[in-house]
């Protein structure tokens, strides 16, 4: 079970890894139009 | 009126123009809402416009707000060839206004709190594993790491996520006043102190998987509470689909645009067909033909002749009409009513109010009891005591008072905007929920208001005709545009001296050196006449029919199924309105007639739980006089000054669903203060007895707040 | 316009790459499936081990779950992700010649995995059995992937990333951290090694990259594919946008968790297991998530399920989808478990899921994909339709037999009589009576595999007949919308793909540092109980691991009565301190092998790997002749024994030193004991010997043994 000092760190690193991103991508302005993207990609 | 159709532009150019460039764009970029995109195609087309169109750098479509955003570079592409280019698609293109900074710091501001609830919901899930794992036996050394892990978890929450609640909770306090906020930003704080401490001191006390999954799910229902209420279309936007914020100013060379604003009164404007009047003003051009639909409902075209007033709103049918302004557009009561329902608000609003107030006593009341018991169980047992008192203050919540009943009036307010109800606000629904009788208006709002003049024309006597035209010149009362109606409109008019108007009785003034006089008659007949008088003498009378509103005596008997009592009002003679009355089955002791105005507003106000629907212009006094006033023509500039409900659609079905959307409004707001009461009431007491922790009070608090909000919604998704 | 427009770019995309992934993902697929195939038939009718060891049960396992993964899912998912990414981005793949290198280097590692797993190149963990220098390619190609698709979002020129992207990102991210921790050995010869953890640790990093992988190589790629494809197939909208976004975003901030779930009941801590099946139960939701909005998406448009095969595959993946991620949870609770653990239920599961949601949405993709790569129509609906309904039927025919053997069998294992006896007490019994199961399993394998030949025929039919290959360009703005500089695709410039490299560096710095600690803890050395195998001991066990043994034998028993009475008392956390690799195994097609030290005679063990039906008359296990002709390694013990000490196991330097030796001497006695009992003599240096002094040494390693009545049981 002293792997878990192993897991744990990897898993939460991973995980505010993914929370950094979606700060990136809200200030990116990535969440502003949450509708027209599903649209667009059938206009390809 | 429910969606509102924007009326098309037909020339652009004047967003060429610097003024309206430095209204209208920014650096470049320049934001228009199109009127019909419906699907991916119609952005495909107007995104291509990018790849084709020399100098547009960027064009993005926002399918939710039916908006397209550009980035022009104003060398190589005027903002005026981007809308033509726009309009050549098949869309109709209208300038907006560019963010504000309010709307900068709205949208900035939605943002961060997406961030928040990112953070608060990963920062909760972690911590919710190692204390699982800490509850499910885990062995010692591990329960030590984990537990500091969710100490270390738990410090993004306490002092990033939660500081909406500490900023709310500071000002309300400013003001000496307690807000939800307050209790929140305590448990949090104080929760993650006692934790702290306990973590510390070795013992298993730590709260920080129910605070922070008790902050996550109370920012999340504020998120979706902020998105129910939110509208899609912003507030100018609606004089900006009605292109009143430009017009075409008179100089030497002929017109050049000019921002309303901007724009002095006196001074000559040019109004072209299909535009809109943004302001007062006196027809200077020969006789035009007007369409005051925004005004009175009805699109059938109303005469003016020159020298008339053309109220702001008037659209011109066609043609071309040169008027000065008498009075700007904000100054115009149109303008005013324009701007005040645009800008809606439920605060301010007695209810709200109430439970606004309602919600403070509430948690004064917990606060107190916090510590009170905090004191009185110290003694006992201080871990116990701060444990209670903990998930005392966590699990109070006056949600029902302090969203859901705004929420409720904003679902509300959404449902009758949809049925075409203008609401000046939303004070109305608790009174209109509990009305019992409705008086209506005859003229105008059980029978058309538009008049037919059935004396034939070669009764009259030509003299006579210019004088009542140019006494009625300046009447926007039904017979007056009857009279206009009938006589040939291309005479020129004498003018008036003193000129007086009675509302809904008559008008009068001096022509041609003699006194002359039109008045509503009192004489009995079943038809709505007028008497011209010269000097005192009767000389002519004039005879008009009005017939009845379809739909009206459905729409009566609804409500008198639905056990309202309903009475008619009217100030015609006695058989006309006995005459109508029958067909619209009232009873005799129902009708009142022959009153004047301030007798309607006498009989209105000493009955209790009073509607009165009417003419908003003749009835004004009543409508004030009564606990709800409806009006249903008479323009809705001059009907919301008095009334509190306009029916854009002057079918008499709005009434009914008035009365239903507001009934069921407030059965929603009590349905919410039962279950918060109940809630507060049983968990407060439950939490004082010991037998609710914090962990469990967080897991309450949310889930109380999620009832509310789903029940709320539930109710706003029904019609 | 008959100006040119300044700022304007002509994008064209690399279809050639998708084509090549494409084909290569139905080649594999051809392999995989066939060699499922053939697995299956063995286990319904053993002589088809054909007793050559290339091709046992053993060592084909791996190498259908290594060809259905990362040769037939893996070039799936490439394909998808070069073809959608391009168009999602409006840009031509960052570098052609990252993306040649990742196609062949990928190709190379699965042909190695094709050539070493059949000769036994195995390490003993499940998806994860290639041994380290094909890890290491693993790795290099991965990052090549990463660094090539980092850079192609750099230079995007759309703005709004597409929620199939984030999908593709969290793949590739997690997968790469799952798969370095988890391949973390030592090498002991130039295609051998040991993972650096063991026992109970070497459980939880398995199962969680076991778990994690399914998760984010099955699942979050084809979720990431299934939101592109499905809407461009219906042509029509996903349901709720923002729904995609939500669930994505909930998945990734918490799902590292679910791993324990495939050890439960076994000698992890309780409070660890319950926690993997709270979280795995939690994680039910945003599953569902993806599946209601992808079933949604064609709301108003059902009527195309009649009409377009593609949908038809879709819809039914979708479906198999939902059903899988709903069964899993299921699984992970304790009490499901107990009956489904080690038995074909799981098999069945997972059968559902690859076949099912992988299987049929990567045929989707296909049928959606090869018209339009070759520009011509697909060669016939109808046959499409035909695969469609035989792989259906393969897949319910399939899914259906396995878990009925599998809940049969779990049932009888733990039947226990009124005065508390076994039921079944021959394990062999509850294999018998679902051999019949086995054969409709095959059966239904033949029919998936059958419908894919068909789809195999229309493609080529459909490439046949093609005059010209695509070759799309559109016209695009030059617009940067990434902070990767002006103009220059240099690497410095990449900011994400800078923080991806640096990220895996840190983590392989940080694991390099830390497996040092981990391997002398003295935690584990002063408090074992535990005797190390003898250096024959651990020559048996590679051998044990190469033949595969681990696939059909467990070696943990249960806290369960009908456990202890079959097998005697439940393994601890200790006894597999010294496992490089942990062999507790997942699934009992044999029966469980902890305590099977000293239970029977050497001879029996001899007799039995011969030919295994001379002693169990009905048994399917296949025979491993080979063993009594091989010779066993003695030489590389000591290296072996060597690594191991440094991994912590405690072995004196003479052991280490004088491994060889050992292991000779050991040798000579258990030869001389197998001839004594009737057996042939001059076996000393031969493989089978090794392994049976291995397999007579589990369970019996404890210094001091415990006493029998303290069994604790948990059901």
């Amino acid at each position: 079970m002293i792997v878990l000092y192993l897991m744990i760190p990897i898993s939460l690193a991973l995980g505010i890894g993914f929370v950094g991103a979606f700060v990136w991508s809200v200030r990116n302005g990535q969440m502003d139009d949450t509708e027209t993207p599903a649209h667009r990609i059938l206009e390809d | 009126m429910a969606e509102i159709k924007a009326a098309r532009f037909n020339d652009y150019s004047f967003l060429d123009q610097d003024d309206f460039r430095r209204a209208y764009s920014n650096r470049g970029r320049i934001r228009f809402y199109v009127d019909g995109i419906s699907c991916g195609k119609c952005v495909r087309k107007i995104e291509d416009l990018a790849l084709t169109v020399k100098g547009l750098e960027d064009l993005r479509v926002d399918l939710a707000s039916h908006t397209a955003e550009a980035q022009v570079d104003p060398n190589h592409l005027e903002f005026s060839e981007l809308a033509n280019h726009i309009q050549r698609l098949g869309f109709n293109p209208i300038p907006l206004k560019p963010e504000d900074s309010a709307e900068q710091l709205q949208r900035l501001s939605d943002r961060h709190e997406l961030i928040r609830l990112a953070v608060a919901a990963a920062c909760a899930g972690n911590i919710m594993t190692f204390s699982f794992a800490t509850y499910l036996g885990a062995s010692a050394d591990f329960a030590s790491v984990f537990s500091w892990l969710s100490f270390a978890l738990y410090l993004p929450v306490v002092f990033y996520v939660a500081i909406p609640f500490y900023r709310g909770a500071w000002y309300s306090l400013a003001r000496k006043q307690i807000s939800i906020d307050l209790p929140m930003a305590v448990a949090s704080f104080s929760g993650f102190i006692f934790s702290t401490i306990e973590l510390i001191r070795g013992k298993g006390d730590i709260y920080f998987d129910s605070l922070s999954g008790f902050l996550f799910l109370i920012l999340l229902s504020r998120y979706a509470q902020r998105r129910l209420q939110r509208r899609f279309i912003r507030p100018e936007e609606l004089s900006e689909t009605l292109q009143l914020s430009r017009v075409r100013q008179v100089n030497e060379s002929g017109w050049s645009w000019t921002r309303t604003e901007n724009t002095r009164i006196g001074e000559r404007i040019l109004l072209q067909a299909k535009e809109t009047l943004p302001a007062d003003a006196e027809l200077i051009s020969s006789t035009a033909h007007f369409s005051l639909a925004w005004l009175s409902g009805e699109s059938r075209p109303k005469t003016f002749l020159r020298g008339a007033i053309v109220p702001a709103g008037a659209l011109l049918i066609n043609g071309e009409a040169q008027l000065a302004i008498r009075k700007p557009l904000l100054d115009t009561s149109f303008g005013k009513i324009l701007k005040s329902v645009e800008e809606q608000s439920v605060g301010g609003t007695r209810i709200a109010n109430l439970a606004d107030r309602s919600a403070q006593w509430l948690l004064a009341t917990v606060f107190t009891l916090a510590i009170v018991f905090l004191v009185g169980y110290w003694a006992v047992s201080p871990e116990e005591a701060v444990r209670r008192a903990l998930a005392l203050i966590i699990l109070a919540c006056p949600c029902a008072m302090a969203f859901g009943t705004p929420l409720a009036l904003a679902a509300s307010l959404k449902k009758a905007r949809k049925k075409g109800l203008i609401v000046r606000n939303a004070d109305v629904f608790e009174k209109a929920a509990s009305v019992k009788t409705i008086f209506f208006d005859k003229t105008g709002t059980l029978t058309d208001s538009d008049l037919t003049l059935t004396t034939p024309l070669s009764q009259i006597a030509l003299v006579h005709q210019k004088v009542i035209l140019a006494l009625e010149n300046e009447s926007l009362h039904p017979i007056a545009f009857a009279f206009r109606r009938a006589f040939n409109e291309e005479h020129s008019l004498p003018p008036v001296d003193g000129w007086r108007e009675s509302v809904g009785l008559g008008v009068s003034g001096f022509v041609y050196g003699k006194f002359y006089e039109v008045k509503r008659n009192s004489k009995p007949g079943t038809q709505v006449s007028c008497t011209l008088f010269e000097d005192g003498q009767p000389i002519l009378d004039c005879v008009f029919s009005s017939i009845l509103k379809p739909g009206s005596r459905a729409a009566l008997d609804t409500l008198r199924g639905e056990g309202i009592q309903v009475a008619l009002l009217s100030g015609d003679a006695k058989e006309v309105t006995e005459n109508i009355g029958a067909q619209l089955g009232f009873t005799q002791t129902e009708i009142l007639y022959e009153c004047c105005p301030a007798v309607k507003a006498t009989e209105v106000a000493r009955t209790p739980h009073a509607m009165m629907v009417g003419d908003g212009v003749n009835d004004s006094l009543a409508m004030l006089r009564a606990d709800v006033g409806v009006a249903v023509s008479g323009g809705m500039a001059t009907a919301l000054k008095a009334a509190d409900v306009y029916l854009a659609n002057p079918s008499l079905e709005g009434i009914q669903a008035l009365i239903r959307i507001s009934r069921e409004g407030m059965a929603l707001i009590r349905r919410n203060l039962a279950i918060s009461v109940l809630y507060n009431l049983i968990g407060g007491s439950l939490a004082v007895m010991g037998f609710i922790n914090p962990f469990v009070a967080a897991l309450l608090m949310p889930i109380s707040s999620a009832f509310i909000l789903l029940s709320t919604y539930i109710a706003e998704r029904r019609p | 316009m008959n100006e040119t427009i300044s700022r304007l770019e002509e994008v064209t995309y690399d279809d050639a790459i998708v084509r090549k992934f494409l084909l290569a993902c139905m080649v594999f697929a051809g392999v995989a499936f066939a060699a499922g195939l053939l697995a299956a038939l063995q286990l319904a009718f053993f002589p088809l081990n054909m007793e050559l060891p290339w091709l046992t049960f053993g060592r084909l396992r791996p190498l259908h779950t290594n060809a259905a993964i990362f040769a037939f899912a893996g070039n799936a998912i490439f394909a998808g992700i070069y073809h959608s990414t391009q168009r999602l981005l409006k840009t031509r793949m960052y570098s052609d010649r990252l993306s040649a290198i990742h196609f062949w280097g990928w190709q190379l590692i699965i042909v190695a995995a094709a050539i070493s797993l059949p000769l036994g190149f195995s390490q003993g963990k499940e998806y994860a059995e290639l041994e380290w220098p094909i890890d290491i390619a693993i790795t290099l190609i991965w990052v090549i992937f990463a660094v090539n698709f980092f850079g192609t979002l750099a230079i995007r020129r759309e703005k709004h990333m597409y929620v199939a992207l984030w999908f593709y990102i969290a793949t590739i991210v997690t997968v790469a951290v799952l798969h370095i921790v988890n391949s973390i050995e030592i090498p002991w010869s130039y295609m051998n090694s040991y993972p650096v953890w063991a026992g109970v640790q070497d459980a939880l990093v398995q199962w969680w990259y076991g778990h994690n992988a399914v998760a984010f190589f099955l699942t979050t790629p084809f979720l990431g594919l299934m939101y592109y494809y499905l809407p461009k197939a219906a042509n029509r909208p996903v349901y709720s946008y923002r729904l995609s976004i939500i669930h994505f975003w909930g998945l990734v901030f918490i799902y590292i968790w679910a791993g324990p779930h495939h050890l439960l009941y076994t000698s992890l801590p309780e409070w660890a297991q319950t926690l993997g099946m709270i979280f795995s139960i939690m994680l039910w939701a945003p599953s569902w998530g993806g599946m209601i909005n992808g079933l949604l998406t064609l709301r108003g448009a059902w009527h195309l399920l009649r009409t377009d095969p593609i949908i038809k595959f879709m819809v039914a993946a979708l479906t198999f989808y939902g059903m899988a991620t709903f069964e899993g949870p299921l699984l992970s609770i304790k009490s499901v478990s107990a009956i489904g653990h080690y038995t074909d239920w799981i098999v069945g599961h997972v059968h559902a899921g690859a076949l099912g949601w992988n299987g049929f949405l990567s045929f989707a993709m296909i049928y959606y994909l090869v018209p339009k790569l070759w520009k011509t129509k697909l060669y016939s609906d109808r046959l499409a339709n035909v695969h469609f309904w035989l792989g259906f039927l393969g897949i319910v025919l399939y899914y259906v037999s396995m878990v009925a053997a599998g809940i049969t069998q779990g049932l009888m294992w733990k039947a226990i009589g009124p005065e508390g006896q076994l039921v079944y007490p021959d394990f062999v019994e509850t294999v018998v009576r679902i051999v019949p199961l086995y054969w409709a399993r095959a059966l239904g394998g033949a029919f998936f595999l059958g419908g894919f030949m068909v789809m195999c025929y229309n493609v080529y039919r459909t490439i046949a007949a093609s005059t010209e290959v695509s070759n799309e360009t559109v016209r695009v703005r030059n617009t940067r919308y990434s902070s990767a500089g002006e103009g220059h695709r240099a690497l410095e410039g990449m900011v994400t793909v800078f923080s991806v490299l640096s990220l895996i560096a840190i983590l392989v710095g940080s694991v390099i540092e830390i497996y040092p600690t981990l391997s002398l803890h003295s935690y584990i050395a002063k408090t074992a109980n535990i005797d190390p195998y003898s250096p024959l001991e651990i020559a048996g066990r590679d051998i044990y691991i190469r033949e595969g043994c681990y696939v059909c034998h467990s070696q943990q028993i249960r806290p369960m009565v009908s456990e202890v009475l079959r097998y005697g008392s439940p393994s601890t956390m200790e006894e597999s301190i010294y496992d490089h690799p942990f062999q507790w195994g997942s699934k009992r097609t044999g029966p469980d092998l902890a305590r099977v030290g000293k239970k029977y005679p050497d001879l029996w063990h001899f007799r039995h790997m011969v030919d295994p039906r001379s002693v169990v008359e009905k048994s399917i296990m296949p025979s491993y002749s080979w063993l009594v002709k091989d010779k066993t390694d003695f030489l590389s013990l000591r290296k072996k024994v060597s690594v191991l000490r440094n991994l912590g196991v405690p072995y004196s330097p003479e052991q280490v030193a004088q491994a060889d030796r050992l292991a000779e001497e050991q040798a000579k006695s258990v030869a001389q004991a197998i001839h004594d009992q009737g057996g042939p003599e001059g076996l000393e240096r031969r493989e089978i010997v090794a392994l049976i002094a291995y397999l007579q040494a589990l369970g019996q390693k404890e210094k001091q043994p415990r006493p029998t009545d303290q069994v604790t049981v948990k059901e």
